[in-house]
């Protein structure tokens, strides 16, 4: 109650639904009560903040319990909406929860908004699923996401607040909404098969209760144990893996995952645990993948699933020998680098496979751009050689690895021969080589020479574990070379 | 000795609870009765018809935009009439009446005269159901009549409100056109959100010339004070004044029985103090308490009435005016011989 007597909260509010998006129910609510505009909704309530903010109820603590107030609910259960708490009871696979990036934040962060028309029909709110920019079909029926409003044929969005099947533009000359949605004729997705199509939707929706039944009645009984929002992650984030496969993952593909990916996934699922590590492991390039590819969801490392997942990806036996990579079954669906690497000669003790996955992991590309790698004679030249430098680098770039075959040819050798192991050097190792040279001595001496460096990605964000040189007797004279220099320009202009 | 300087503070707690008796005391007289029976009425028939549209609602969505219309009761009388003490009355036993505390079946409005617009008067309706939208619909940027109608609709359907009473009505048209409203009434009972009940002076009649609104109008109820020329207006006015004396006894406000009506020089002087509104005779009354009590006396006297309303009168006529046993005027000496061969 405030000071003056009125009661904060809206005369006519609404009880959160299951699986409804923060911003799905704030609308909902405002669109009962007189105030439309969000903003101005947010003002009465003493909030200041941006209306993007309340999709992830990413508020402060105090904005969060006026926020709440206003709309008549408890802030937990806001906060569970978006996965912040309750975890244990879960509803959600907490897509606006998490703190991705750009490309992956939620549509209702951009602005967006897609309804699933059969789904209104049956019960009209806004699915937090909706706005998943992973997926462009509704869990619940399968339909395709309607995003144009069949009256203004313009993208749906969220400028005032309306019931959740009306075009949120198209205004009569009352000023009330009168596009209504669901009488646009609703599109099925295309799975190729309608009950793998089910199971999708079943683990894109851990907050229906059907769902999770149906989950537990099709998936294998290793499932039960874990809970099934933890199951349902963990197979967006395979599915995720396999669409972006050829691309170094979670960073540069963006749009929404096929259906194909999304089969795959789930039929990995249908068979078991075993199956879906190995279906991780064919995908993820190396454990690192692994390790960012669950800290996409915060708080998920800790969870059990991960950790069986962790156990299988790599073995304890593979752990305790200090490396990331294992011997796994060969596999048995596909060929994934096909033949023209089969007959690759053994390089260094190390088997075809190995070296495949090692020029894989290193390029951080496909295995076919590897074979047109090897026949356009970039890796064939100077394979043995390269391999043998970067062998235990897996995260130097494609760019950087090239410019190293690059330096490899140019040098006759002579850079790497000369010395008994010679190696990619990082600034931090150089420095700490040689303690007298201060770093910004180091860097006027890159500024100012030509030695080759390499940019090897790191999860140190700092230059100095990211930036690698190969000849660190080049950069010492280039360093001194650039310290003579401009001891003589301050000898001139002190003269 | 003047009457200001026998006057003191009201510092005792019985003293303060005498005047609480009274404040408390409600003299049901024949227009309560009335007024409850078409307010229930009117309640009655707006349920049928929200209940009505309602269901077409359901059935036809949002097609449904046509809904039947209600209705317009205007209560007018003259200031101290008691429009306002029935409908506070009528208010009172509806919701002791009520299932749920949460329901507010009849909402009093009171009207400020700056309520000048539509928005205005939507305003003041939902700061009424304290909603805390109620500040932002006056600077609201995509303003709509129709989506700010909605919303009261959607707070009267939760709160099972049929019938807003508009209480001093009259002052909406102090600034405001009367046309504009009219309108603003007028689409409120257009869109079927309420029945509304405009309670006021006569100054509120303009509101009803405008054709629109006279359509939806039921026949008014008038608070008029008696008059010399009806007997039974006059009647009922002793009749009330007497009841009120009894009361006042029965509950404590006085020790010793207090009869303005013994004689008929005070009847004809409390005719024309009060000028036959038995909102005055309750006031004139209160005051003479309230300066009795402040002198120390434990009952009412009738000089004490007199005095404290000579006093008043001073206040508002801005000069000393004395009530002498021959100052009523002729009218009400002849309406009182009337009033005695009729009884």
């Amino acid at each position: 109650m405030r000071a003056d007597g009125f009661s904060l909260a809206f005369c006519v509010t609404q009880e959160p639904q299951a699986g409804e998006s923060v911003i799905g129910f704030f609308s909902r609510t405002l669109a009962e009560t007189p105030v439309r505009n969000f903003r101005a909704a947010l003002k009465l309530a003493g909030i200041s903040a941006e209306t993007s903010k309340v999709v992830d109820f990413g508020l402060s603590h105090c904005d969060r319990a006026k926020l709440s107030a206003l709309l008549d609910v408890e802030t937990d259960q806001l906060l569970a909406m978006v996965g912040r708490r309750l975890r244990p009871s879960a509803s959600s696979l907490r897509f606006n929860a998490v703190r991705m990036r750009q490309f992956r934040r939620s549509l209702a962060m951009r602005g967006q908004r897609r309804v699933g028309v059969r789904a209104l029909c049956e019960n009209a709110y806004h699915r937090e699923s909706w706005d998943n920019p992973l997926i462009t079909f509704d869990p619940e029926t399968l339909d395709m996401l309607e995003s144009i409003c069949p009256g203004c044929h313009r993208p749906l969005g969220w400028r005032r607040a309306v019931r959740p099947y009306f075009c949120d533009r198209c205004l009569d000359e009352r000023g009330l909404p009168f596009v209504d949605l669901r009488e646009v004729k609703p599109r099925p997705y295309p799975f190729s098969d309608p009950a793998i199509g089910r199971l999708i939707g079943d683990l894109l929706m851990p907050w229906s209760k059907q769902a999770v039944d149906r989950i537990s009645d099709s998936l294998p009984k290793e499932f039960h144990r874990y809970p099934t929002a933890s199951i349902c992650q963990v197979f967006t984030t395979l599915a995720e893996s396999i669409e972006f496969h050829s691309h170094a993952p979670f960073e540069h593909k963006k749009g929404p995952l096929s259906s194909k990916s999304l089969e795959t996934a789930a039929r990995a699922f249908g068979e078991g645990m075993t199956k879906v590590a190995w279906t991780f492991h064919r995908y993820l390039p190396s454990e690192p993948y692994f390790d960012r590819a669950v800290a996409q969801v915060p708080g998920f490392e800790s969870e059990k699933i991960w950790r069986s997942l962790r156990a299988r990806f790599i073995p304890k036996s593979a752990q305790k020998l200090g490396s990331s990579k294992i011997a796994v079954d060969p596999p048995r669906g596909r060929k994934r680098y096909g033949g023209s690497l089969s007959g690759a000669a053994d390089v260094h003790g190390h088997d075809d496979t190995q070296i495949a996955r090692v020029v894989q992991d290193i390029l951080g590309i496909c295995g076919s751009d590897i074979e047109r790698l090897i026949d356009s004679g970039d890796i064939k030249t100077s394979k043995d050689l390269s391999l043998k430098y970067v062998l235990d680098r897996h995260f130097i770039s494609a760019r950087s690895l090239m410019a190293f075959m690059d330096l490899v040819e140019r040098t006759d050798s002579r850079v790497f021969d000369t010395r008994p192991t010679p190696s990619l050097m990082s600034i931090r190792q150089f420095c700490a080589a040689h303690k007298s040279i201060a770093v910004s001595d180091v860097m006027r001496g890159l500024a100012h020479s030509r030695i080759p460096r390499f940019t090897c990605r790191s999860m140190s964000p700092c230059w100095q574990d990211t930036l690698h040189i190969a000849d660190e007797e080049g950069l010492l004279h280039a360093i001194r070379t650039v310290k003579q220099a401009s001891k003589w320009q301050f000898m001139r202009v002190g003269h | 000795m003047s009457g200001a300087m026998s006057l003191g503070p009201l510092h005792s707690q019985p003293d303060i609870e005498r005047l609480d008796r009274f404040d408390g005391i409600f003299v049901r007289h024949a227009m309560v009765d009335y007024t409850e029976r078409r307010i229930l009425d009117l309640m009655y028939q707006t349920q049928a018809t929200t209940a009505r549209n309602d269901e077409k609602r359901r059935a036809l969505g949002h097609w449904a935009n046509k809904q039947d219309e209600l209705w317009l009761l205007p209560i007018v009388g003259p200031s101290g009439s008691t429009k306002s003490k029935t409908i506070q009355w009528t208010t009172d036993r509806i919701y002791e009446s009520r299932k749920d505390e949460n329901s507010l079946p009849l909402l009093v409005v009171t009207l400020r005269s700056a309520i000048r617009s539509t928005r205005a008067l939507q305003a003041s309706i939902l700061e009424a159901f304290h909603d805390p939208s109620a500040g932002s619909v006056l600077h609201m940027k995509d303003y709509s009549e129709a989506a700010v109608n909605a919303a009261i609709m959607n707070i009267a359907r939760k709160r099972g409100t049929s019938l807003v009473v508009f209480d001093e009505a009259h002052n909406v048209l102090s600034d405001a056109r009367s046309d504009v409203m009219a309108r603003a009434m007028k689409s409120l009972i257009n869109d079927g959100v309420f029945s509304i009940a405009l309670a006021g002076t006569d100054d509120l009649l303009p509101l009803l010339h405008h054709q629109e609104l006279a359509q939806r109008a039921k026949e008014p109820i008038w608070f008029k004070p008696a008059t010399t020329d009806q007997i039974e207006t006059c009647s009922a006015f002793f009749a009330f004044v007497e009841e009120l004396c009894d009361h006042m006894l029965e509950e404590g406000a006085i020790a010793l029985p207090f009869r303005p009506t013994s004689s008929k020089n005070q009847c004809a002087l409390l005719f024309d103090m009060c000028e036959g509104s038995i909102g005055r005779a309750v006031r004139v009354i209160r005051r003479g308490l309230e300066r009795s009590i402040s002198e120390g006396h434990p009952s009412l006297s009738w000089d004490t009435v007199i005095a404290a309303h000579t006093s008043w009168q001073t206040i508002r006529g801005g000069h000393k005016q004395r009530f002498a046993a021959n100052s009523a005027t002729r009218e009400t000496l002849a309406m009182l011989n009337k009033l005695q061969k009729a009884n």
